[in-house]
């Protein structure tokens, strides 16, 4: 097998909890290879600490105990995420927001224009460009959270439930956007998502989350060939097999993190 | 490409130009007071005028010591303590400042300034660190994740979300300011300015009606068609 992208092993999280001496533990014992150019899928009910997991990833977090290796090539600067709440600036335009990224790595102005450009086009934002946020659309928000996250052609792209706002209609075509930039590019991507449907449509390998303390309680690699059809008897096959590593317990909703 | 979308102030040009009216309008009243009082308008105008003088030299003095103390604390390891210390300082009456600030600077215009920066200045400090706090965490992560630094991160960042509360601190600052700037000029028997213009009329209540209503117009005019304006629009640039 070639040397991991990310490699974590025995990884802890635990905050500390207000008024109480112990602290609260959201991610145990976390044990898990993502490879270069795969798309994982962390899936899990809210609350168990999947998200956690891919801020520590990412950087934006930082974990309490346990091993994470990089390869020797991950350049922690050529990442992205895509947040739930879409995180995109509110007093920027279309265009100011898609190009951040790329104001913050010294793109020269020539070359980030063609690429904000062209981007704006793949996500059909053009029109939009000169718009502000609150002139915006949930499904173009997230839009623009995409076009953010791809304009500077990052080697990873973080997403954290990224549909999970959207309409059902919105959130199939930008799925669709989704694993069309991910082909052609070939961006190691790692999403976080509560939809079992949503994992096994897109992802290559799922990491299925399970809470109580929250670990990973096994991770299905996805054989089925794209495009995927969500009413194949073989995709139906693979919810169930995903959904029988879930205890009934596991699906109800925790109140913390 | 970056063509920044500056906020206008102004919500129309009809809104401007009522502005600009309205800021006339207290030079308007003075001139008409001047032909039925013994007052002379010039002498009156450059009261007022020095006044505002002094009052915008501390406001900006005021507010750029303010913006940076915020920023450079918030976020810190020093924030707790920081924060603690900026909360028993602003509850100083300032008025025990104020022979501090004679015995340094003299009896003169830099004493007024610095007696008004430190009576501005907490609001505003305040108004900043509420602005700061308030910061939505995936807009501060997404900046994280762009890796914007330096002027880059100032100007699409930093500025914008502490816009809110440098023009909330503004208001209720100058509005202690005004205040803080009659009673230096009064303490201080300075020749020019509103606080020896208030005190010839002191033993004729009309005059003083007069010149307070006149006062009052400036600072209705500066709220109703600057503050509040840009309050609301700053307010707008920060929600989702």
């Amino acid at each position: 097998m070639h040397t991991p992208l990310i490699s974590i092993k025995k990884l802890t999280k635990s905050f500390p909890k207000q008024h109480e001496k112990r602290a609260v533990s959201v991610l145990a014992d976390i044990t898990l290879d993502i490879a270069r150019g795969e798309f994982l899928v962390l899936l899990g009910p809210s609350g168990c600490g999947k998200s956690t997991l891919l801020r520590i990833l990412a950087g934006l977090d930082t974990k309490s105990s346990g091993i994470m290796r990089f390869a020797p090539d991950y350049d922690p600067t050529r990442v992205s995420f895509v947040f739930q709440d879409f995180g995109i600036l509110p007093w920027l335009t279309v265009e100011e927001n898609v190009s951040l990224n790329l104001i913050g790595s010294q793109t020269p102005q020539a070359e980030a224009d063609e690429a904000v450009r062209a981007i704006l086009e793949v996500f059909h934002l053009t029109k939009f460009a000169s718009r502000h946020p609150h002139e915006l659309s949930g499904g173009m928000k997230q839009r623009v959270g995409l076009a953010r996250a791809f304009v500077s052609k990052p080697d990873v792209i973080f997403l954290d439930e990224p549909f999970s706002e959207l309409d059902f209609f919105t959130a199939t075509s930008l799925r669709q956007v989704l694993l069309e930039l991910r082909n052609a590019s070939h961006t190691t991507v790692i999403m976080v998502s509560h939809y079992i449907d949503e994992a096994v449509m897109l992802a290559d390998r799922i990491a299925v989350f399970a809470d109580r303390p929250s670990h990973i309680k096994a991770v299905v690699t996805n054989h089925l060939t794209r495009p995927r059809n969500p009413r194949s008897s073989e995709f139906y096959a693979l919810e169930d097999e995903i959904l029988a590593h879930f205890d009934p317990i596991d699906l109800i909703p925790q109140s913390h993190t | 490409m970056l063509a920044y979308h500056h906020f206008s102030l102004n919500r129309s040009r009809r809104h401007l130009l009522l502005a600009f009216g309205m800021l006339l309008l207290p030079l308007f009243a003075l001139l008409i007071f001047s032909l039925v009082s013994d007052i002379n308008f010039e002498n009156a105008v450059f009261d007022l005028l020095i006044s505002m003088w002094r009052l915008g030299c501390a406001f900006i003095i005021a507010t750029i010591i303010a913006w940076l103390l915020v920023v450079s604390v918030i976020g810190s390891k020093v924030e707790g303590a920081a924060l603690a210390l900026f909360d028993v300082l602003q509850s100083l009456p300032t008025f025990v400042i104020l022979p501090l600030g004679i015995y340094y600077f003299g009896q003169n215009e830099r004493t007024i300034v610095f007696f008004l920066v430190i009576t501005i200045v907490w609001p505003i400090i305040f108004s900043i660190v509420s602005s700061l706090k308030q910061v939505n965490r995936s807009w501060r992560e997404a900046v994280t994740i762009s890796r914007l630094t330096g002027f880059d991160y100032i100007r699409y960042f930093l500025f914008p979300v502490t816009t809110p509360g440098i023009t909330t601190g503004a208001i209720i600052g100058l509005g202690d300011g005004w205040e803080a700037l009659i009673a230096t000029e009064l303490l201080l028997h300075t020749k020019t300015g509103l606080g020896p213009f208030f005190a010839s009329f002191a033993t004729n209540s009309t005059m003083t009606l007069f010149g307070v209503l006149i006062f009052l117009s400036i600072i209705f005019t500066l709220n109703k068609f600057i503050w509040l304006p840009l309050l609301e629009k700053s307010h707008q640039m920060v929600t989702p």
